[in-house]
C-alpha cells in the first residue's frame, strides 16, 4: 500500500514559563492509504499534539509533515486552509458542529466553503445524512439532536468534500456504548464498493483501538510501538 | 463561499442573540435618526431659502461694503445712502440696468414665536407682482401708485395669523404709526408667507428713517449678465457691494453649511457611542463563538472568510439601524415642523435623497471601522487553541 500521510522526525515544543514543555520529540511516523490507525496512548503522552500537526492546525518546532509528497509544513495559511478543504475532513470529540445551522446545513458548510453549487451540494448533505441514518432529521439543529445524532451529523460533515483522509479525535468519548459502537461501525465499516478512505484515529479506549488495522502507542511524546 | 451564503450565516449569527442585536440596533437608530434629524434643519433652510432667493425678482442685491456679514439682505439697520439709488439709475442704459427698488426690511418677533418681516418697498414705481411674482392675492386689494404716502400694508397668510390681522385690520408699528390692511396674500411655502408690505415712503417716515434703506434690489434687461454688471458695479461703486442671486445663494449656503458642521459634530457624539455598541455586541459575538470560528477554520475556511463574515456582521447592523434611523428621523422631521409651524412659515426640516444617502455612507462606514477589530481577533484565532485543545 501507498504511505498517503508521513510525519517526518517531528517535534513540538511548548514554551512554559521560562521553560519549555517538549510535547512530541522527534517523531516519524507514515501512515498508509485506506487504512485505519488508531493513536493510543494515556493522557498527555502527545496524542492531540500529533493530530494537530498531522491535520495541519498547528506547525511542528522541527521536521514536517507531508501529504501525497506534499509539505503541508511549509504551505501559507490561505493555502493550507483550502487544502484541509480538499483532502481531511474531521471529526471531534464533543461533535462541534455549528449551533446556528441545522443538519443539513452543518453537512453543507464545507461544501459551500468549496463553492459547491447550490443544488449540487444540497443533493450530496442529504445523500450522506441518509446514509448515517439522519434522513428524516436534516432540518434539526444540533440543540434538538442527542449526541450520537450530532456525532453522526459531525461524520457525515467529514465525509461531504470527500476527503483521502479523516482525523478523529476521541469520536466516542463522549457517548454512551451502545451509541459509541454504532458510530464506529459507521467510520470503520467498509460500504460495499465505496473507495477505501484513511482514518486517523486518536482515542485511549483499547475497545475502539482494536477495530483499527494498526495501532499506534505514544508515550512522553515519542513512538512506543506500532502494530 | 458565495455572498449569498455569507449573508445567511451573518444573519444567523446576529439572530442567535435576538435582544442584543435589537438593543444595538436601536442604538443605531437613535444615533442615525438624530443626525438625520439635525441636519434635516440645514436642509429644510437650504431647500427654502433657494426656492425663495430664485423666485425673488431683483437679478442684484447691493449693500454697502463691509457689512455682508451682518445679512445676506444687508444690514438690519438700514444704512444704504437713497442717492445710490439715482448712481444706477445713471448708468442704468449703460449697463442694461431695467429697475433699481431701494427696499426697507425689519422683522418684529416676540418670544412667542408671532414674528414677522415688514417689507418696504416703492410699489408707486414698482408693483408688488413684478418684484414677487409668485405672490396672489387671497382678498382686498394690491398696492396702487396711489398708496405711495399711505399707511396700508398687504400680509402675507404665515403673518396674517400670526400678528392676527384680517382684511381692515391695523397693524400697530409704533406708538404714532399704524398701517390698515387692505389684503392679504394666498399662503405659499416660502418665507415671503411671513412678510408684512408696506409702502417704502410710509415705512421711512413711520420708523424715522429718512434717504437710507435696507438695500437696493437691481432688475436687470438680461439676468444672465447678473454677474457682469455685478462686477462692473462694484469697481465702479467700491463703497457699495452688489450681489447676485448665486452670490447671495452661496452665502447663505456657507452660513447653513457651518451650521450643518456644527450639527454633525453633535450627532457625532451619538453615533460614535452607537458605533462603540456595534463594536461590542460584534465582539462579545466573537468570543461567544470562538470554538466555533476554530471548527470553521478547521474544516478550511480561509481566515479572510472568518474576517469577512464578522465584518459584514457588523455592517449588517449599521446598515439596519440606519435605514431605521434615516425612517424615524425622517418622521421627526415632520414633528419639527408641526412644532415649528407658528414660528416659521416654512418647512425648517427637510429629509433629502443626500441626507439619506450621507445617513445611510455614515452608518455603513462606522460598521465597518465598527467591525475591523473583531474581525481581525476573530480571523487571527488559532485553531487549537479555539478548538479548546493544547
Amino acid at each position: 500500500m501507498s504511505t498517503i500521510l508521513q510525519a517526518n522526525d517531528i517535534s513540538k515544543v511548548y514554551p512554559s514559563g521560562e521553560d519549555t514543555v517538549t510535547a512530541l520529540n522527534h517523531l516519524s511516523l507514515e501512515f498508509d492509504a485506506g487504512r485505519i490507525t488508531a493513536i493510543v496512548g494515556p493522557s498527555g503522552s502527545g496524542k492531540s499534539t500529533l493530530l494537530n500537526l498531522l491535520a495541519g492546525f498547528d506547525v511542528p518546532s522541527s521536521g514536517s509533515v507531508e501529504h501525497n509528497g506534499n509539505s503541508i509544513t511549509a504551505m501559507p495559511e490561505t493555502k493550507l486552509a483550502s487544502y484541509r478543504l480538499a483532502h481531511f475532513g474531521f471529526i471531534f470529540q464533543n461533535y462541534n458542529l455549528i449551533s446556528i445551522l441545522n443538519a443539513q446545513e452543518n453537512v453543507e458548510l464545507p461544501l459551500s466553503l468549496a463553492n459547491v453549487p447550490r443544488l449540487e451540494r444540497t443533493k450530496r448533505a442529504k445523500e450522506l445524512l441518509s446514509r448515517v441514518g439522519l434522513g428524516k432529521r436534516i432540518t434539526h439543529r444540533p440543540n434538538q439532536l442527542s449526541g450520537g445524532e450530532q456525532q453522526r451529523v459531525a461524520i457525515a460533515r467529514a465525509l461531504a468534500t470527500n476527503p483521502s483522509v479523516i482525523f478523529a479525535d476521541e469520536p466516542t468519548g463522549n457517548l454512551d456504548s451502545a451509541t459509541g459502537s454504532g458510530i464506529l461501525e459507521l467510520l470503520t465499516g467498509r460500504q460495499e464498493g465505496s473507495e477505501a478512505r484513511t482514518l486517523i484515529l486518536i482515542t485511549h479506549d483499547m475497545e475502539v483501538a482494536a477495530r483499527a488495522d494498526r495501532i499506534v502507542k505514544i508515550r512522553d511524546g515519542r513512538l512506543d510501538s506500532s502494530v | 463561499m458565495n455572498f449569498a451564503d455569507l449573508f445567511v450565516l451573518a444573519q444567523r449569527g446576529l439572530l442567535r442573540r435576538p435582544v442584543r442585536t435589537f438593543l444595538t440596533v436601536l442604538g443605531i437608530v437613535v444615533a442615525v435618526a438624530s443626525m438625520v434629524i439635525f441636519l434635516s434643519l440645514g436642509e429644510g433652510f437650504r431647500r427654502a431659502l433657494g426656492a425663495e432667493i430664485g423666485n425673488v425678482g431683483p437679478d442684484l442685491q447691493v449693500t454697502l461694503a463691509g457689512n455682508e456679514s451682518s445679512s445676506v439682505f444687508g444690514s438690519p439697520i438700514p444704512d444704504v445712502p437713497l442717492e445710490n439709488a439715482a448712481r444706477f439709475e445713471a448708468v442704468a442704459i449703460e449697463l442694461g440696468i431695467k429697475q433699481v427698488i431701494p427696499y426697507i426690511l425689519t422683522a418684529r418677533g416676540s418670544f412667542s414665536g408671532q414674528g414677522y418681516l415688514i417689507g418696504g418697498y416703492p410699489f408707486e414705481r414698482v408693483p408688488l407682482s413684478d418684484i414677487y411674482p409668485n405672490l396672489k392675492l387671497l382678498e382686498g386689494r394690491l398696492f396702487t401708485p396711489a398708496d405711495s404716502l399711505e399707511n396700508v400694508a398687504v400680509v402675507g397668510a404665515a403673518a396674517a395669523k400670526n400678528a392676527s390681522l384680517k382684511l381692515g385690520s391695523v397693524l400697530r408699528l409704533n406708538r404714532d404709526v399704524s398701517f390698515k390692511v387692505v389684503g392679504i396674500l394666498k399662503k405659499g411655502d416660502g418665507f415671503t408667507d411671513s412678510f408684512i408690505f408696506v409702502p417704502f415712503n410710509a415705512l421711512a417716515k413711520g420708523i424715522g428713517i429718512a434717504n437710507r434703506a435696507t438695500g437696493i434690489a437691481i432688475k436687470l434687461n438680461d439676468a444672465g449678465d447678473a454677474r457682469k454688471v455685478a462686477t462692473a458695479l462694484n469697481a465702479r461703486f467700491t463703497d457699495l457691494n452688489a450681489k447676485t442671486q448665486g452670490d447671495v445663494l452661496s452665502i447663505l449656503d456657507k452660513a447653513i453649511a457651518i451650521g450643518d458642521a456644527f450639527r454633525f459634530g453633535i450627532s457625532l457624539i451619538s453615533l460614535i457611542v452607537g458605533g462603540l455598541a456595534v463594536a461590542n455586541t460584534v465582539m462579545m459575538g466573537v468570543y461567544e463563538r470562538t470554538r466555533e470560528f476554530g471548527v470553521i477554520r478547521a474544516i478550511g475556511a480561509k481566515p479572510s472568510f472568518v474576517f469577512s463574515l464578522v465584518v459584514l456582521e457588523s455592517m449588517m447592523l449599521a446598515l439596519i439601524g440606519g435605514a431605521g434611523g434615516v425612517l424615524v428621523g425622517y418622521l421627526g422631521s415632520f414633528v419639527v415642523n408641526f412644532a415649528v409651524r407658528d414660528l416659521v412659515s416654512v418647512a425648517i426640516a427637510a429629509v433629502t435623497l443626500r441626507l439619506i444617502l450621507l445617513a445611510v455612507g455614515v452608518a455603513a462606514v462606522l460598521g465597518l471601522f465598527a467591525g475591523l477589530l473583531p474581525a481581525r481577533t476573530a480571523s487571527k484565532l488559532v485553531i487549537t487553541e479555539a478548538l479548546g485543545r493544547n
